[in-house]
C-alpha cells in the first residue's frame, strides 16, 4: 500500500464496488443449530480454563511435601517405638536400645538409609570424629525415650534380684545392681531395711 | 473469576503489550481501534469470560460463514468447516498474541480449514496462472461500472459464477476482502504470503470479475 498509493485507491474502489454488485443471498448465515454447537462448545472450553494454570503444579508440590513428611513421621516412630520397648526391659538391656537407637540416628544424620547403616558399623568402622559425633546424636536421640519410655523396674523385684545374685555367689554383680537401685530409688533401701526393724 | 485469577490477568495483559511493542517495533500490523477490540474479547475469553467470546461470534459469525460459502460453494462443508474454524480458535484462544489482528488470525484458521477440508476429500487445487498478459489484455475500466450491472440480478448472478471460478487463492483473497472485511495486509497474514503477492492476486480476481461483469452485460443486452 506504500508503493504506489493512486494504483492502490483504484484497485480497492474496483474491489469495492464488485463487492456490492454482488448483493445479498437470503437466508446467508449459519443455522441455528451450527451457532448452538458453536457456543456450547466455547463454553465448555472456557470452564476447563476456569483452573488456574498454576494449579496443576501446586497440587502436585503439596502431594510430594505431605509425602515426604509422613515418610520422615514413620521413620522417626520406627526407630523410637523399638528403642522404648528394649529400654523398659532390665538393667543391662538399657544400653541395648541405645545403641539400637543409635544406628538409625547416624544414618539419618549420614542422609543414607537406615538398613544400610544398621550393617555398616560391623563392616567397616566410623573414624573417630564421626563415632563421636554419631554417639552424641545417639544419646540426645536416646536419652528423651529412655527417660518417657524405660521407668525403673519394681524395687522389691530387683531388690529379690539382687538377693538371688548374692546367694548364687555373684557378689560384684549384685553390689552394682545394689548400687544402680539406690540410684534409682534413693533412701528406699533405707526405708525399707527400717521398717522392718 | 476467583482472585487468583484476577491477580493473573495484569501479568497477562503486559505480556501482551509486550508482544504489541515487539511486533510494532518489527513495523508488523498491530492491533488498532475496531481490532483491538477484538484482540481485547478474544484475551478475555482466553481468562475465561464466555460473554466476550459470545460478542466476538456475534461480530464475525455472519462474514465467515458468507467466506466459507463462497469459497467453499458446498452447504454441508461450510456449515463443517465454519465449526471446525470456531473449534480451532476455541482450542488456541490463550495462543493468541496481538501481533496480527483478530480478523486476519480468523481467516488464517478458517483458510487452513479449507486446505484441509479440500485435501481430506481429495479436491484437486485450482491453480492460480500468473499470466500478466492475460491480465494486460483484460479491459481497464468496467464498460458500464459493476454498480450499473448490479442492479441487474442476472450481473450478480454472473459475478457469484465468475467468483466461483477463480482459482482458489484468488477467491480466497477477493472474498476476504468483500465479505471478510480485511485490509490488503491482513490478507496478506491470513494466507501467509507478502503485500505483493496478495495485491497481485485481488488485482488479478478484479480483473476477471470485470470481465464477467462486462460480458454478462452485452449478453444482457444492456
Amino acid at each position: 500500500m506504500t508503493g504506489r498509493p493512486a494504483e492502490d485507491r483504484e484497485l480497492m474502489r474496483e474491489l469495492d464496488a464488485l463487492s456490492r454488485a454482488r448483493g445479498r443471498e437470503p437466508g446467508d448465515a449459519p443455522p441455528a443449530a451450527v451457532d448452538a454447537a458453536v457456543l456450547a462448545r466455547a463454553r465448555a472450553a472456557a470452564g476447563r480454563r476456569r483452573v488456574p494454570a498454576w494449579w496443576i503444579p501446586a497440587t502436585l508440590a503439596a502431594t510430594v511435601v505431605i509425602a515426604f513428611s509422613l515418610m520422615l513421621r514413620v521413620q522417626e516412630d520406627a526407630t523410637t517405638v523399638p528403642a522404648a520397648m528394649e529400654a523398659a526391659g532390665p538393667g543391662e538391656g538399657r544400653a541395648a536400645p541405645a545403641a539400637a537407637a543409635a544406628a538409625p540416628a547416624s544414618a539419618e544424620v549420614a542422609g543414607t538409609p537406615p538398613q544400610v547403616a544398621v550393617q555398616a558399623p560391623s563392616a567397616a568402622p566410623p573414624p573417630p570424629e564421626a563415632a563421636s559425633s554419631q554417639a552424641d546424636v545417639a544419646t540426645l536421640r536416646a536419652a528423651p525415650s529412655a527417660k518417657t519410655a524405660a521407668p525403673p523396674p519394681d524395687p522389691e523385684a530387683w531388690l529379690a534380684k539382687i538377693e538371688a545374685l548374692e546367694a548364687a555367689g555373684r557378689t560384684e554383680e549384685a553390689a552394682a545392681e545394689r548400687e544402680r537401685l539406690e540410684a534409682a530409688y534413693p533412701g528406699w533401701l533405707e526405708q525399707r531395711a527400717r521398717g522392718r526393724d | 473469576m476467583s482472585a487468583t485469577e484476577t491477580a493473573a490477568l495484569p501479568l497477562r495483559a503486559a505480556r501482551r503489550s509486550a508482544v504489541a511493542r515487539r511486533a510494532h517495533t518489527l513495523m508488523l500490523p498491530t492491533v488498532q481501534d475496531d481490532a483491538s477490540e477484538d484482540g481485547q474479547l478474544i484475551c478475555r475469553y482466553a481468562d475465561g469470560d464466555v460473554a466476550a467470546f459470545e460478542r466476538l461470534y456475534e461480530k464475525h459469525r455472519l462474514p465467515l460463514w458468507r467466506f466459507l460459502r463462497r469459497h467453499l460453494r458446498e452447504e454441508a462443508a461450510t456449515a463443517d468447516v465454519f465449526q471446525e474454524t470456531w473449534t480451532r480458535v476455541v482450542a488456541n484462544a490463550d495462543r493468541y498474541r496481538p501481533t496480527a489482528p483478530f480478523g486476519a488470525w480468523l481467516y488464517r484458521i478458517a483458510h487452513h480449514c479449507c486446505v484441509d477440508h479440500w485435501r481430506r476429500s481429495g479436491r484437486t487445487k485450482r491453480r492460480e496462472v500468473a499470466n500478466d498478459d492475460a491480465l494486460a489484455a483484460l479491459p481497464d475500466t468496467v464498460a458500464r461500472g459493476p454498480a450499473e450491472h448490479a442492479m441487474h440480478a442476472q450481473a450478480a448472478e454472473a459475478l457469484h459464477a465468475a467468483v466461483a471460478q477463480l482459482p482458489d487463492e484468488q477467491r480466497a483473497a477477493f472474498l476476504m476482502y468483500a465479505e471478510g472485511g480485511l485490509s490488503l495486509a491482513e490478507i496478506a497474514l491470513a494466507t501467509d504470503v507478502g503485500l505483493e503477492t496478495a495485491k497481485s492476486r485481488l488485482r488479478y480476481a478484479a480483473a476477471k470479475l470485470r470481465l464477467a461483469m462486462t460480458a454478462a452485460g452485452q449478453g444482457d443486452g444492456t
